[in-house]
């Protein structure tokens, strides 16, 4: 498993590199020291899992994730950050203290491949190849204190706010700091369509389709819930759907 | 308590003695005074006596004097009435029977009765005033008394928490950069450890002292800035300017700590390529120190605000402060040249000396 360490400290990253010659199955294709050269490693190297530290100078750890577009798994790495864990659900991310139990390293790495054994039967090379993010991908999302990691297919739509673009899944709706422009152009066009300036939907979520004024077009969610397709868009809606 | 009995007694006898003074200075400007007005004021002193020492004890056993001043008032007033019939009807049957032996009948004259019971209830409500006034006061006095010692003993609890504290951030990774150093350089692994201890230790019995020489808090400085120049490497740069005179001032321990920690917590570890830490103490004025730790780095105030748990250091060493040196002493924080500088001032000697064994001479 291609895997990336991110901490700023040498010695961290020595001690957490000797702690995973027990592990074969982790191939390490990197170590960055600061966010800034996390994010450039990750789009390039795009690794499969990071060990990340939290405390980071300039960049935190979760300022990482948050400008990422795509996350890889994470394992967080800190010395004394519980409180900031707080804010994920319980069982959501995977967390070890320094100095780092071998033991529980090892849990670790073997909750995370079990994840991986799952999720590869979805995966396609063709998805990765063309660095579109696809469903089976997870993001990292943040709303005041609360955190969360969601797999795109979890996503209903997302909706353009401003400078912002507010994100629907489960019952939670966090702001993200990206352009609805920009976000489009890196999701998966086969899963994920741009039905107005307002909104990306999940093709998966949609229950059923009506006609609507002028020659536009209505969905409706499995959850109910009605989004207008604007008459630019319905042409295109309607092609991509007849395929 | 035998004080306040002493006291009680001393001013029932000069409380009775001026009010049997005071009837004789009547009788005499009225004119009918003859020597049977000596016998008639002892009978009065003893009877006031008496009588209110018997009253007081009514008053303590009914529970009076732990009651609100309102609730109680009625019932005061029908004690002071009820006494002073008593002391009426006593009297005037004792002067009748031993001073006036031409009425030897054993009632007395109904005009002397009221002739004595308005003045007596008069006294015997003065008595009662003065008596739960002197009681107020004295509970007062114990409730601040007790007020005061609970204040003085939890600020003693509250000054040994501020110094024991340890940051378990620096704990936490200080050691996982020496399980590293363990492969990687033995040797330094095993000072590092040393080190360690030392700072545990010292964290550990500042607890119970009050002061220590500026010299053994350099030492734990030290090793400190050592533990962390082994995590940070050549991020951070140390830079010392103690002059040999001030090693032996007395200082409240950990605090430059303090000061150092937050240097690098705040400072240092936020810069990427790392910075300077620099400490200098001087005795600027005679009897004043003056402590400056200096990072690289820019404060910002409202930046700083908004950051977990920033501000608690530095507020606790504030409290401290205060508490030992009063308005003395100061802690300020601006930037400098590219620099942050955080400076303590406060006097040599404190205000007043905490009990402990380690006071300075």
């Amino acid at each position: 498993m291609k895997t990336l360490l991110i901490d700023d400290e040498r010695l961290a990253r020595r001690e957490l590199r000797s702690l995973l010659e027990a592990h074969p199955e982790i191939e390490i294709i990197g170590e960055c020291a600061d966010a800034g050269e996390a994010i450039d490693a990750i789009s390039q190297l795009r690794p499969e899992l990071i060990f990340l530290d939290i405390q980071m100078p300039g960049k935190s750890g979760f300022d990482l994730l948050e400008v990422l577009d795509w996350v890889p798994k994470v394992i967080f790495v800190t010395a004394f950050d519980e409180y900031a864990l707080k804010a994920f659900e319980v069982n959501a991310l995977d967390y070890l203290l320094k100095p780092v139990d071998p033991s529980r390293l090892a849990e670790s790495i073997t909750k995370i491949k079990s994840q991986e054994s799952v999720g590869e039967k979805h995966a396609s090379p063709a998805e990765v190849s063309n660095h579109r993010i696809s469903l089976e991908d997870q993001i990292f999302l943040k709303d005041g204190e609360r955190c969360w990691f969601v797999s795109l297919r979890d996503i209903r739509y997302f909706e353009s706010e401003g400078n912002y673009v507010r994100v629907y899944f489960e019952g939670n709706k966090p702001l993200i700091l990206k352009s609805l422009n920009n976000l489009e152009e890196r999701l998966d066009e086969r899963s994920f369509f741009r039905i107005s300036r307002k909104h990306i939907v999940n093709l998966k979520e949609i229950d059923h389709i009506e006609p609507w004024f002028n020659g536009g077009l209505q969905v409706k969610l499995r959850t109910g819930q009605l989004l207008e397709v604007s008459r630019r868009q319905a042409a295109r809606f309607k092609d991509l759907l007849s395929l | 308590m035998s004080d306040e009995k002493a006291i009680y007694w001393l001013t029932q006898i000069i409380g009775w003695f001026l009010f049997a003074l005071l009837i004789l200075f009547q009788n005499i400007l009225l004119g009918s005074a003859d020597l049977r007005i000596i016998g008639f004021l002892m009978v009065n002193f003893v009877v006031g006596i008496g009588l209110s020492h018997l009253m007081r004890h009514f008053i303590i056993s009914w529970g009076m004097l732990r009651q609100r001043p309102f609730k109680i008032l009625p019932g005061v007033l029908l004690l002071s009435a009820a006494t002073a019939i008593l002391s009426s009807v006593i009297i005037a049957l004792i002067s009748d029977l031993f001073f006036d032996r031409l009425n030897p009948i054993l009632v007395p004259p109904f005009d002397l009765l009221l002739e004595l019971f308005l003045p007596f209830t008069t006294v015997f409500v003065i008595w009662n005033i003065l008596y739960f006034a002197s009681i107020y006061l004295k509970n007062y006095e114990r409730e601040e008394v007790k007020n005061l010692r609970l204040t003085s003993a939890m600020n003693e609890v509250e000054l040994a928490n501020l110094r024991s504290q340890l940051n378990p951030h620096f704990l936490f990774n200080a050691l996982n950069s020496i399980r590293a150093l363990v492969d990687e350089n033995p040797k330094q692994a095993k000072t590092a450890i040393t080190q360690m201890s030392n700072i545990l230790r010292s964290s550990l019995s500042s607890g119970k002292r009050s002061f220590v020489t500026l010299a053994e808090e350099m030492r734990v400085v030290y090793d400190y800035l050592h533990l962390e120049k082994i995590r940070y490497e050549d991020r951070l740069e140390c830079v010392f300017q103690i002059p040999e005179e001030v090693l032996t001032l007395q200082i409240p321990p950990m605090l430059i700590q303090t000061l150092v920690e937050n240097a690098v917590k705040h400072g240092i570890s936020k810069l990427p390529e790392g910075g300077v830490l620099s400490i200098a103490a001087m005795e600027r004025e005679p009897g004043l120190i003056r402590i400056e730790v200096c990072n690289t780095g820019l404060y910002n105030p409202i930046g700083a605000r908004q950051e977990a748990g920033f501000g608690i250091g530095l507020a606790n060493s504030r409290r401290r402060l205060n508490l030992l040196y009063g308005a003395e002493a100061a802690i300020e924080i601006y930037n400098g040249e590219r620099t942050v500088v955080c400076a303590v001032t406060f006097p040599t000697k404190p205000l007043t000396q905490t009990n402990d064994e380690n006071t300075p001479d």
